[in-house]
This record gives C-alpha cells, sequence and structure tokens, in this order.
C-alpha cells in the first residue's frame, strides 16, 4: 500500500539528485499524484534556493572593497607572517612566554597543597637562613689541633678451670687405700689444657661434699 | 601575501555566498568570511595537499560557522524586523547590471530573495548548515556529518526537516504564482 508521507525523504533525495536521462523516475511514486506535485514542489523549492544563491551576491564594485578590506585585515592581524625576521623572532618569544604563563596543568588538589606547603617551609627557611647583607666574610684560620683518639683495648678473659677429684674416704694408713692410691697415681696422666677452648660463659658445678671441711 | 590574496579572490564569492546564506545579513556575511580567509592565511602551513585547496578551506569555514554557532557571538539583525538582504547600494548596482533592466523581474528577484533568506533564517542553525552543505556545497551525508561532528542519521534527519520547514515557509507549491513567476526570471 503507497503511503506518501514514508515516501517524503525519498521524494527529498530525488529532488536533491534529480535523476537524469538514464535514471528512471521510480514507479511507485509516479504512479501517485500527490508524489509528483510533492517532487515538483520541492524541485521548485530547491531551483528557488539555487537563484538565490546566484542573486543574492552582491554587485561587482563591492568586491574591490571587499578585498582592501581583507588584505587591511590580514595585515593588521597576522604581523608575524610579514615583520622582519627579528621581530618574528621577538613576537615568537613573547607568544612562548605568554604560553608559559597562560598554559595549566591538571594537578590533584592534595598534591597542589604538598607543593604549596614545600614551597612555602622553603621561602621560610631561606628567609631565616639568609645572611644579613652588611655581615663581614668569614675568616679562615689555618690551626692544627690534636684530637686523641681512644682505641679500645682488647680485653684478656683469663679462664680458670678448676677440676676437682673425688677424695678418697677411705682411712688413711689402711692397706687397703695405700695399694688403690698407688694404683690410681699410675693410672693418672696428667693434667693439660690441650684443646681447651674459652667460653664466655663457664658453667661451675659444685659437687657437694667434695670440698675439704 | 600577494600569492594569498591572488587565491583569496578565487574563492572568495562562494565562501561568503556561504557565509551569507548562513547568517543572511551582509556585514555578518563579510565579517565572517574575512574571518575564515584570515584563519586560512595563518593556518596555511598546515595544508599538506592532501585534498584540494577548496576542501580544506571549506573545513575552515565550517569550523569557523559553529564557533559563532556556539558563541552566538552575532546577533540575528533584522530577524525580528524583517530582513534586509542586500544594503540599497547593492541592490542599485545589481539592477543597473542585469541585462534586461526589468524594474517588474529585479522587484520579484529581490523579494525571492529575501523569503527564501527570511525561510532560511528560520532553520536552526545546524540545519541551516546542512542545508547549505548539502545543497549548496554538494557534500555527502558522510562528509557533512564528519564535518559537523554528527551521525550520518542526524545529517539526513537535518536535511530532510530543513526541507520540509522550507517549504512550508515558502508555501511553494505548483501553482504558488509568485515563486513561478520569481522562479520564471533567469531560467
Amino acid at each position: 500500500m503507497h503511503n506518501c508521507e514514508e515516501n517524503r525523504d525519498i521524494l527529498i533525495a530525488l529532488a536533491l539528485n534529480p535523476p537524469d536521462q538514464t535514471q528512471s523516475f521510480p514507479a511507485e511514486l509516479d504512479r501517485c499524484a500527490t508524489c509528483r506535485e510533492e517532487y515538483a514542489a520541492l524541485r521548485t523549492l530547491l531551483r528557488a534556493v539555487d537563484q538565490t544563491k546566484q542573486t543574492a551576491l552582491p554587485a561587482e564594485k563591492f568586491w574591490s572593497g571587499y578585498h582592501t578590506r581583507l588584505r587591511n585585515r590580514l595585515e593588521k592581524e597576522s604581523p608575524a607572517r610579514v615583520a622582519s625576521p627579528a621581530a618574528a623572532a621577538h613576537i615568537s618569544l613573547r607568544t612562548l612566554l605568554e604560553n608559559l604563563f597562560t598554559s595549566s596543568v591538571r594537578v590533584p588538589l592534595p598534591l597542589a597543597a604538598a607543593l604549596l606547603v614545600f614551597l612555602g617551609g622553603s621561602f621560610v627557611f631561606a628567609l631565616n637562613s639568609r645572611r644579613p647583607a652588611n655581615a663581614p666574610p668569614p675568616v679562615v684560620v689555618n690551626r692544627t689541633v690534636e684530637v686523641p683518639v681512644f682505641q679500645e683495648k682488647i680485653q684478656e678473659k683469663i679462664v680458670t678451670r678448676v677440676v676437682y677429684r673425688e677424695r678418697d674416704r677411705r682411712q688413711p694408713g689402711s692397706a687397703s687405700a695405700i695399694a688403690s692410691r698407688q694404683k690410681e697415681s699410675a693410672a693418672e696422666t696428667p693434667i693439660s689444657l690441650v684443646g681447651f677452648k674459652p667460653e664466655n660463659q663457664v658453667k661451675l658445678t659444685i659437687i657437694k661434699g667434695s670440698y675439704p671441711q | 601575501m600577494d600569492a594569498f590574496c591572488l587565491l583569496a579572490q578565487r574563492f572568495e564569492r562562494r565562501i561568503y555566498s556561504l557565509a551569507l546564506h548562513y547568517c543572511h545579513n551582509h556585514q555578518d556575511a563579510e565579517d565572517l568570511s574575512q574571518e575564515v580567509w584570515l584563519k586560512s592565511y595563518q593556518a596555511l602551513k598546515t595544508f599538506r595537499g592532501e585534498s584540494t585547496f577548496y576542501t580544506w578551506l571549506r573545513k575552515i569555514t565550517i569550523n569557523c560557522f559553529l564557533n559563532h554557532q556556539r558563541a552566538r557571538s552575532f546577533r540575528w539583525r533584522g530577524q525580528t524586523t524583517g530582513i534586509r538582504l542586500c544594503d540599497e547600494a547593492a541592490i542599485e548596482s545589481n539592477e543597473r547590471l542585469t541585462p534586461v533592466a526589468d524594474s517588474e523581474n529585479a522587484l520579484l528577484n529581490r523579494i525571492m530573495i529575501e523569503k527564501v533568506m527570511q525561510a532560511l533564517s528560520e532553520l536552526s542553525s545546524q540545519q541551516r548548515l546542512i542545508f547549505l552543505l548539502k545543497h549548496h556545497e554538494g557534500m555527502t551525508y558522510e562528509e557533512i556529518a564528519k564535518a559537523v561532528g554528527c551521525s550520518t542519521g542526524t545529517a539526513k534527519k537535518s536535511m530532510s526537516r530543513a526541507v520540509i520547514k522550507l517549504r512550508e515557509r515558502l508555501n511553494v507549491d505548483v501553482q504558488s504564482t509568485t515563486t513561478l513567476r520569481a522562479l520564471q526570471i533567469g531560467v
């Protein structure tokens, strides 16, 4: 079923780019009298706009004045191109400085605050530590100073090994005691400190009853 | 500078015509078109020859139009009081230059221009720009969408609405005597 409203966009597209001899007008639209009229009206409208495009332009004498004004404006508002190299360099330097002071960088607020505090602190510190302008220059004195140097002495540790020997509790004059004493003296080896390693801590074991009364 | 002025001379009418149809006021059209030339002069270094000079220039023109549209820097002079499209001197000289010095034809011409310009001024600025780019410049919808910064569908819809609005405002009818008579001139 043909609907004229639905075909309006197609008619507009056709009116903008009218079919030439090789292309044909869509048969569906050609059969509808309303669409044909709409198409004709759109073509009329676009022709009217076209004609306006040509006739609305000002007269020839306008263009000479237009040129003069354009040239003046170009010379006035873009001096960098026509100026001397020195002036151009000056202008570019000025532009650079302007950009330096006018350009902005996005900084997070805490970082900006920290930077401000740091700069402020540095400024205050610099003010306090600054020498007065009229202060005399510092005097340089060359003198030899003897400074005692204390060397740490290595402390020697003397460790004494105490060896207790079990005492013979038998009667000294008995025959068995004499025999056992002779046996012990034969088996007894001389005490030496060979292989002894001193330690920081010495464990001392006291055997009860071994100390002579 | 001289070379650039020669280049400007070649395309100035086309740019001026676009500006005039966009802002329908000679003073604004001159300001706008001169701004286009100024910007293109300043940006001449950036022209790499990848497209034609006019395509590059048209891009600058569209950007200038969009900037004006955003900034709303120029007022619609005469929008409420009726459009005075051409200054008297320009019209008079146009009339003198017309080969057929028919005052009736000149009057019809003037009426038609004013009616069309009035109808164009009643479009939204985006519709007007899209209509001019499509109808005057013959750009594709894809090119328009890219230049204006909208989707192709939006460009098509804006164009369609613009044509329908113009048709309603101008009350174009096949039997419309005023339009037909106006159209007979120069056809």
